[in-house]
């Protein structure tokens, strides 16, 4: 039994269809990077895995328990103890801006998880060490540069002890000598075991990051490999194409 | 042309700045009134639902659309028929500037309820924050700091109407002036001066609001 | 509380109020060819080279902002005609008044637009070849004017709600009307909620022609 277990997964917008009978696992030492073209639904993933977005059908369990389900009369159905075991990171940081780094990272386990205050801070200010940020504990967001704000943000996250993290596109939107920092505290993560869906362009990241990568197109899992294996001998022709058109753009192979 | 003679002001300047101080007693009440109002009416359209989503926008479009001169004598002249006595013209005043000052800062926290962008409200599904820690946490919050300057430029717009208090016989700032005005028939120096006294007290009013956007709102950037 | 509403007194009313409207629109109408046009050059004035100039514009818009329009009208009325000697009717004072209270505050709305046009269209057409001044005519200007659409509606609609001011100095505009009746029929509900009616059967249609206009520009400026 998988440790994460999406199938049958269905969603539209209107009447266009994002996914159909999506099925994916990933087991719990899995770091799995998707890649594909833009509008494939990489996001939208992310966010029915999150519970952002409502599925029309399918099942998602998470560890063994039930986690997303659709009732035969088409209503979704989201168990919110499960929901507490997923963390995510988006691309436009969405740190509070009225709050502090120390504020952004407590309010949620003392508001939603009852942590006393005192000992949110205390794992709020262990969390920033590690990363590097322990001195801005009191500065406000928009006093950060946009690589600190996102990690900031991933310490938000993980404040709340998540079993699976959910990345989308964090680096995206940020400038290119940024873009290291995050991905190597990203690195360090997971080191340290956590399992992880990414989004990303980065295909240099996500070679070094990921257990396996899953080529998207249209909705449906198109090829998925090691990314040694993916990136270097794919076996299907749009992932052929798509990986060249990426890889002239990036300058160089893998 | 006229020869003015502005040092006879000078006499009246106690009578001149107990009738401001009326105006801003009429401004104050009908801030705290209004500001209430408006916060409860700006929560109704944007989160009540239809029906009180409805109630909302037919009373925030009623009371802006209509001259607070109107509001005025709507009340100084009906309200003693609903009750059958005559209430003079405080009623009246405190009533029509409120429910303006509640109209125009309803507006004021509905669009800056809007600004706050969806992608906060993921933030807050993604951390399992609940409904009320949500909403009193993080939303209105926000919302609050960016109402600040339309906010104060709505308080510069009451201050102004609270002029027209005048017209229904209560002694505030416009009415002493033309008092005088009529008294000495030297219109010129006491209007003046009752006008330079409205935009001593309004123009700074406008740079404050400035001054707080540029300071406060610069390190928290909502 | 039992109250019977006569609407036989609002018909018979209607025709005087309909001339009290005609009024307030008239005063509205000439309000606003004054204030679209030298509101426009002021914030050209405001925004220019010329420090004096410039300062004179500010002044004036600071002026008119920030003190009451009751008191710019009642201003008007008393001491114009000490001062220039002459002696025009409360209409027209009510127009004059009015038209620079709508001045600055337009001056106002133009010089935001102008400013928000972004200046990266003006290197544009800079870099194509146009002179400065033809860019600034033929590319700036029509965007600015525009973007400033939403805005001088919102100004034009409370231009006309200020117009009631008018009935204090005795023009005999559509809430002068309201109060003569409301005293002479001894029915002020029936007749200042028939006045209340009127003026937003005007405000309220001009305000949905306001966001509509307003989506309009946002869509054009890409966002």
């Amino acid at each position: 039994m998988a440790f994460l277990e999406v199938s049958k997964l269905s969603k539209n917008y209107g009447v266009m269809p994002v996914f159909k009978d999506f099925d994916l696992t990933l087991e719990e030492k899995d770091r799995l990077v998707l890649i594909g073209p833009s509008g494939c639904g990489k996001s939208t993933f992310l966010r029915c895995l999150m519970g952002l977005e409502n599925i029309s059908s399918g099942d998602i369990r998470l560890n063994g328990n039930d986690y997303i389900s659709v009732n035969p009369r088409g209503r979704m159905k989201l168990q919110r103890q499960v929901q507490k075991n997923v963390g995510m990171v988006f691309q436009h940081y969405t740190l509070f801006p009225h709050f502090s780094v120390l504020s952004n990272l407590c309010l949620a386990p003392v508001y939603a998880r009852r942590m006393p205050k005192a000992e949110a801070r205390d794992k709020a200010m262990g969390l920033l060490r590690k990363f590097g940020l322990a001195e801005r504990a009191n500065y406000y967001p928009s006093q950060l540069s946009g690589g600190q704000k996102q990690r900031v943000a991933i310490a938000r996250a993980l404040m709340l002890d998540p079993r699976l993290m959910l990345f989308d596109e964090v680096t995206s939107a940020l400038d290119p000598e940024l873009v290291v920092e995050v991905e190597n505290t990203m690195m360090e993560l997971a080191e340290s075991g956590m399992p992880m869906l990414i989004v990303t362009h980065d295909m240099h990241f996500a070679r070094n990051i990921a257990t396996k990568v899953a080529f998207l197109e249209g909705g449906r899992v198109v090829e998925i490999a090691p990314p040694a294996e993916l990136f270097t001998q794919p076996k299907e022709a749009r992932t052929k194409s798509f990986l060249k058109n990426i890889l002239r753009f990036e300058g160089g192979d893998l | 042309m006229v020869d003015l003679n502005f040092s006879f002001v000078l006499g009246y300047t106690n009578v001149l700045l107990a009738g401001l101080l009326t105006s801003i007693q009429f401004v104050s009440v009908a801030i705290v009134l209004g500001l209430s109002l408006g916060f409860v009416l700006s929560l109704m359209r944007s989160f009540g639902g239809t029906i009180l989503g409805m109630i909302a926008t037919v009373f925030v479009e009623v009371f802006r659309g209509t001259p607070v001169l109107v509001l005025l004598f709507w009340f100084f002249f009906c309200l003693p028929v609903f009750f059958g006595t005559d209430l003079g013209g405080f009623a009246s005043a405190v009533l029509a500037l409120s429910l303006y000052f509640a109209a125009i800062t309803s507006e004021t926290f509905r669009s800056s309820l809007k600004s706050i962008e969806p992608a906060q409200l993921d933030a807050c599904v993604a951390l399992g924050l609940g409904a009320g820690t949500r909403i009193f946490r993080v939303i209105l919050p926000q919302a609050v700091l960016r109402a600040i300057p339309n906010l104060s430029s709505n308080v510069v717009s009451l201050f102004k109407e609270s002029a027209l208090v005048s017209a229904v016989g209560l002694a505030d700032l416009m009415y002493v002036g033309q008092n005088i005005a009529n008294k000495e028939a030297r219109p010129i120096e006491i209007l003046t001066v009752v006008a330079l006294i409205y935009f001593a007290c309004a123009f700074p009013l406008t740079r404050i609001a400035a001054v707080i956007e540029k300071k406060l709102l610069k390190v928290i950037k909502v | 509380m039992n109250y019977d509403f006569s609407w036989i007194i609002v018909e018979r009313a209607l025709p005087k109020l309909f001339d009290g409207l005609l009024v307030s629109l008239q005063l509205t109408v000439w309000a606003n060819v004054i204030g679209l046009t030298a509101g426009f050059l002021l914030a050209l004035c405001a925004i220019s080279r010329f420090r004096v100039v410039r300062w004179l514009a500010v002044a004036y818009i600071e002026v008119f902002r920030c003190t009451p329009a009751l008191i710019q009208i009642v201003w008007f009325y008393f001491c114009v005609p000490m001062i220039f000697g002459v002696w025009w009717s409360g209409f027209l004072m009510g127009v004059l008044a009015l038209g620079m209270n709508l001045t600055a505050f337009n001056a106002e709305a133009y010089r935001a637009a102008i400013q928000t046009v972004p200046s990266s269209h003006l290197d544009a057409s800079v870099a194509l070849g146009l002179g400065p001044v033809v860019s600034t005519l033929l590319v700036v200007l029509p965007q600015a004017l525009i973007i400033a659409i939403p805005v001088l509606m919102t100004n034009a609609i409370g231009i006309f709600q200020q117009s009631a001011l008018v009935a204090l100095i005795s023009v005999e505009d559509l809430v002068y009307q309201g109060r003569i009746l409301a005293g002479e029929t001894y029915r002020p509900i029936e007749i200042l909620s028939t006045v209340a009616v009127f003026y937003l059967a005007i405000s309220i249609p001009m305000s949905q022609l306001v966001g509509f206009f307003e989506s309009r520009v946002a869509r054009m400026l890409g966002r």
